[in-house]
């Protein structure tokens, strides 16, 4: 090492006794390295005796602190375990509300094969006259059980909010738009059985809400007995104004099997047979029993919302049968195309539909014998409170 | 202090206090010189309620001075950090013990600026062996760095010191 590299060293006494006879045995002959000792002394001797020494206070207040000695903070106390708690906080709220952070949509959780009751609101009396009650009930009530004759659509189409109200002739209806119905995924297909007064008015019914609704009658499927006892139509509406029609049509007569079928070709290509599904009017809903892999529901959600996509027609394939005096019903066998089943021996009437309350139109109920499973992201909750209880601690110490 | 330790562990009152009364004096000029006069009775009382809770852990390894201004140092840190205290200073009061009163004068003043230039680390080092009196090995236990960094940094702080003389010396001809 270079010795003028060590001349600090050599001054403050901090070298080995061997190299600091070498820097002494240097300097006998060095001038240079002479002057450098000399004005490194000076300067060390002018900083030790002419630094600033502030006079001492304090020492009684300290003798006091360490005679009542405070107990150490313990190791959660710390500022540094409140910025962790807080940022996890934060985190964990916004996976909570705000889904996207989660990393995608929520799936449900549920097993396939769940059974699931799609909630069709059906839609009231509407303004257009005294087109009322949706309810079989009390549809053979009214003259012929036939409501006024359709003009036209109601106007403002918007959610469904519709109810079975049969006891409010004049209220509103609203349909909803197709909001299940998506022409990638489903294409749905109604079979409705119903007692009515009159077969030809309630053929001529229905052609009117075929009209109304701007679907068509297909001929070919159209079949009378020539007792006129019974006739058989089937009709192709828009499949956003499928449930409506649907109710309009049940309001014509006593259902008796209805049957609801849904195919999911994209799931099951190989097979696009009808599930079997029950029907209770009186709910209001229809209750299906499907399999189908989680994601479909996930984007049967998301259909919902979609208003721009082109929608597929629905068929509703009717049997109307003459209503027969009151007479036992061992069994209400399968209408076409379908499984239906029993819902109880005797005479089927649905009573009233109780009106439905302003919600989404399509909502998953799964059934009673299933759980919920627990969403393990409200776990989450518990960071957020913990936080809150550490700054609470804290403010208590301080006091 | 050797003495301390072969006794034991001090764990009485006692004990802390007459360590904070020898020492007292000390640590507060150590803490005033880095986190100012405000600071400096506050960071005192913390280091000497740390050594207290500490006490029971020292082993003798090193002096009883070099271990309470190495507390003391980790509270001047944390403090400043706190309250954003200016780096340490070294300033320079007349004492009026210079031979020649008009060379010193000078130099004193070229002196207190070219320690100003200094930078923090070469403060540091320059404040704990020229003014608090630490040898090269208790300055580096003190700032937990190895000895020839401590040789080192003084060795350059002196030169740059040397150097601002100097120039000061050519400017003033």
């Amino acid at each position: 090492m270079n010795m003028r590299d060590e001349l600090k060293a050599f001054v403050d006494n901090e070298l080995s006794e061997e190299r600091r006879t070498e820097i002494l045995r240097r300097l006998e002959t060095d001038r240079e390295l002479q002057a450098e000792v000399i004005e490194l002394r000076q300067m060390s001797r002018t900083i030790r005796e002419e630094a600033w020494q502030p006079e001492p206070v304090g020492l009684e207040r300290t003798l006091a602190a360490l005679e009542n000695p405070r107990k150490k903070a313990p190791w959660w106390y710390g500022g540094q375990v409140g910025w962790a708690l807080g940022t996890a906080s934060l985190a964990a709220l916004a996976i909570i509300f705000f889904p996207k952070f989660s990393g995608g949509a929520e799936a449900d959780s549920s097993a396939a094969g769940s059974t699931y009751a799609l909630q069709v609101k059906s839609p009231v009396a509407p303004k257009f006259g005294s087109v009322t009650t949706a309810s079989p009930a009390d549809a053979s009530e009214n003259k012929g059980g036939m409501a006024a004759p359709l003009s036209a659509l109601p106007e403002g189409r918007k959610e469904s909010q519709t109810t079975n109200t049969p006891s409010a002739p004049k209220a509103q209806v609203r349909y909803q738009q197709n909001t299940y119905l998506d022409q990638r995924y489903l294409a749905q297909s109604a079979h409705l059985d119903l007692e009515v007064e009159s077969v030809s008015q309630a053929e001529t019914r229905a052609k009117e809400i075929a009209k109304v609704t701007k679907g068509k009658v297909l001929p070919e499927k159209t079949k009378k007995k020539s007792d006129a006892a019974s006739a058989e139509m089937t009709l192709k509406v828009p499949a956003e104004h499928f449930a409506f029609a649907l109710d309009e049509l049940r309001s014509l007569g006593t259902a008796t099997t209805p049957n609801i079928s849904q195919d999911y070709p994209n799931i099951r290509p190989e097979s696009s047979a009808p599930v079997a599904g029950r029907v209770d009017p009186s709910q209001g809903k229809t209750r299906l029993k499907v399999e189908k892999p989680e994601e479909d529901y996930a984007r049967m959600s998301e259909m919902t919302q979609d208003a721009k996509t082109p929608l597929p027609e629905a068929t509703l394939n009717l049997r109307f049968v003459e209503k027969q005096p009151v007479r036992e019903r061992a069994a209400l066998g399968a209408s076409a195309g379908g499984r239906a089943r029993v819902r109880d021996k005797g005479t089927f009437k649905p009573v009233a539909p109780k009106p439905l309350a302003d919600t989404e139109v399509l909502s998953r109920e799964p059934r009673e014998s299933e759980s919920q499973p627990f969403d393990w992201k409200y776990a989450l909750l518990a960071l957020p409170a913990l936080f809150l209880v550490w700054l609470g601690i804290r403010a208590l110490r301080r006091k | 202090m050797y003495a301390l330790t072969e006794m034991g562990t001090p764990r009485e009152y006692n004990d802390i206090a007459a360590i904070a009364r020898e020492h007292y004096d000390l640590v507060y000029r150590f803490c005033a010189r880095r986190v100012g006069l405000d600071a400096a009775a506050d960071t005192a009382q913390e280091t000497f309620v740390t050594a207290q809770r500490a006490l029971a852990r020292f082993r003798g390894a090193s002096s009883l001075t070099t271990w309470l201004l190495g507390i003391a140092h980790n509270e001047c840190r944390r403090t400043a950090r706190k309250r954003r205290c200016e780096p340490p200073t070294i300033e320079l009061v007349e004492t009026g013990s210079a031979e020649h009163h008009e060379e010193t004068i000078i130099n004193r003043h070229a002196l207190q600026q070219a320690l100003a230039r200094l930078s923090p680390e070469h403060r540091e080092v320059v404040l704990l062996h020229e003014v608090e009196g630490l040898s090269y090995e208790e300055a580096a236990l003190v700032l937990s760095i190895p000895v020839g960094t401590v040789k080192s940094r003084l060795h350059h702080a002196f030169a740059n010191l040397r150097k601002s003389l100097s120039d000061h010396q050519e400017g003033a001809r």
